[in-house]
């Protein structure tokens, strides 16, 4: 028979769950979390450009970020921090023995404010390259 | 005239039509391993469920559709704990859930994850009672207890009301994803089991609970997902009894007391 725990089965489970705010919030943790990471080493690969090529390369990639879908891109990375930091301190509090009994509230406070946080981010990046 | 066969076929999950047609089609996890070499879901549809518990309607699939369908159950008053199982992704007692509560044409029974599989909806539970047991879940008291009682004033016992409530079910255990993920975690029914005697001041060997949870496969492999909480039939907060376990060894440790 299959296993009844190990990485397999947790993936295997996770994708069927019942989708309480406190699953919901820990899949997003998780998610965004990892898409940090992934982006933190593509930021390092693509900063290091300047290491292999002294020339005009570096701005070039520079102006190619500055275009409309690095810009959602970013958007995107943005709201995904935010979503992880916010839900992070949540978690903290936690830990500090506040509100564990009102952690769904909690979770869509935090929400909000991450919200709120992207569409200003989103104002903004299109005021400054002019969407608007 | 719409019938189960169709309601299959379209695999509707419609809360509407619930009150178009009384008919719920349950989705039941099926294995013997002494005849099966993987587990199969097979469907039983059943009418007018009105009233019905989910344990209801599983008695009622053993005695009048087929008799070899397996769960465990005894009390059938939410007090013994053996009915817990998964129904549509969610941990519940069978025997204390209405199923027209659900608000679903079709119901997905399966065993409670995270156990090893004996048969149909029943799991081992052989590794819950070991984690169980690991915790020292009775009262050590060393001291020449006074001639009458131990007194306790009433806002200590409070501070434990919530945990005393636990009736082993295993619902918050088998709901954790970190559960799945580490079959060694100590888990929140064991972990809330800890927090229910650190809590009671009369309980002489506080310092040794604590140490015996704080580790990796204790309250620090916790990550606060509230599954547990949301799981348990006593609604016992169990993640807040971990969150109060961690708080009680950062302030001994604080202190200097461990
Ligand atoms: C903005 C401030 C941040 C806060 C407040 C924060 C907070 C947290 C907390 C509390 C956890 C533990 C969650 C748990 O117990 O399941 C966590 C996990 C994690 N964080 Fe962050 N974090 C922050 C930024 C970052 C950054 C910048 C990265 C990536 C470079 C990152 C990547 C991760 C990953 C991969 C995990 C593990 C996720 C998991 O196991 O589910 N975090 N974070
Ligand atoms: S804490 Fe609640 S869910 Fe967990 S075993 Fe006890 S009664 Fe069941
Ligand atoms: S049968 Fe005893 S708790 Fe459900």
């Amino acid at each position: 028979m299959a296993g009844h725990s190990g990485l397999g089965y947790y993936l295997r489970r996770v994708l069927r769950v019942s989708l309480e705010t406190g699953t919901m919030a820990h899949l997003l943790h998780r998610v965004t979390g990892l898409l940090i990471v992934v982006y933190l080493f593509l930021h390092i690969g693509a900063m290091s450009y300047t290491y292999f090529d002294a020339g005009s390369g570096f701005d070039d990639l520079m102006a190619t970020f500055a275009s409309t879908p690095f810009l959602i891109v970013d958007l995107v990375l943005f709201a995904g921090v935010m979503i992880h930091g916010l839900n992070g301190l949540r978690i903290m509090l936690f830990d500090m023995g506040y509100f564990s009994r009102r952690q769904k509230e909690l979770f869509w406070v935090m929400m909000a404010i991450a919200a709120t946080s992207v569409l200003i981010a989103t104002w903004l990046v299109g005021a400054a390259h002019g969407w608007w | 005239m719409i019938t189960a066969l169709t309601l299959q076929e379209l695999d509707v999950e419609n809360v509407v039509l619930r009150g178009v047609i009384d008919l719920v089609v349950f989705r039941i996890f099926r294995f013997d391993p002494a005849r099966n070499d993987a587990p199969t879901f097979q469907t039983y549809d059943l009418p007018d469920t009105a009233g019905m518990t989910i344990l209801d309607a599983l008695i009622h699939i053993k005695e009048n559709m087929d008799s070899t369908l397996s769960f465990r159950r005894s009390c059938r008053s939410a007090i013994c704990g053996s009915c817990a199982i998964c129904a549509n992704g969610k941990n519940l007692l069978a025997c204390n859930t209405q199923v027209n509560d659900l608000k679903k044409v079709r119901i997905t029974l399966e065993p409670l994850p995270g156990f090893p599989m004996m048969r149909d909806l029943v799991v081992d539970w052989e590794p819950f009672f070991d984690q169980y047991r690991s915790v020292k879940p009775y009262m050590v008291a060393r001291s020449t207890p006074p001639e009458k009682e131990r007194i306790q004033d009433q806002k200590t016992r409070k501070a434990y009301d919530e945990a005393a409530q636990c009736i082993m079910c295993s619902a918050c255990t088998s709901s954790c994803p970190v559960v799945w993920t580490d079959g060694n975690y100590l888990g929140p029914a064991a972990l809330t089991k800890a927090w229910r005697f650190v809590a009671d001041d009369r309980d002489e060997i506080t310092r040794e609970r604590l140490a015996m949870v704080n580790n990796e496969e204790g309250v620090w492999r916790c990550h606060t997902i509230f599954r547990c909480t949301d799981s348990c039939p006593k609604k016992i907060d169990t993640a807040g009894s971990i969150e109060s376990l961690r708080k009680k060894i950062i302030w001994h440790q604080l202190t200097g007391r461990i």
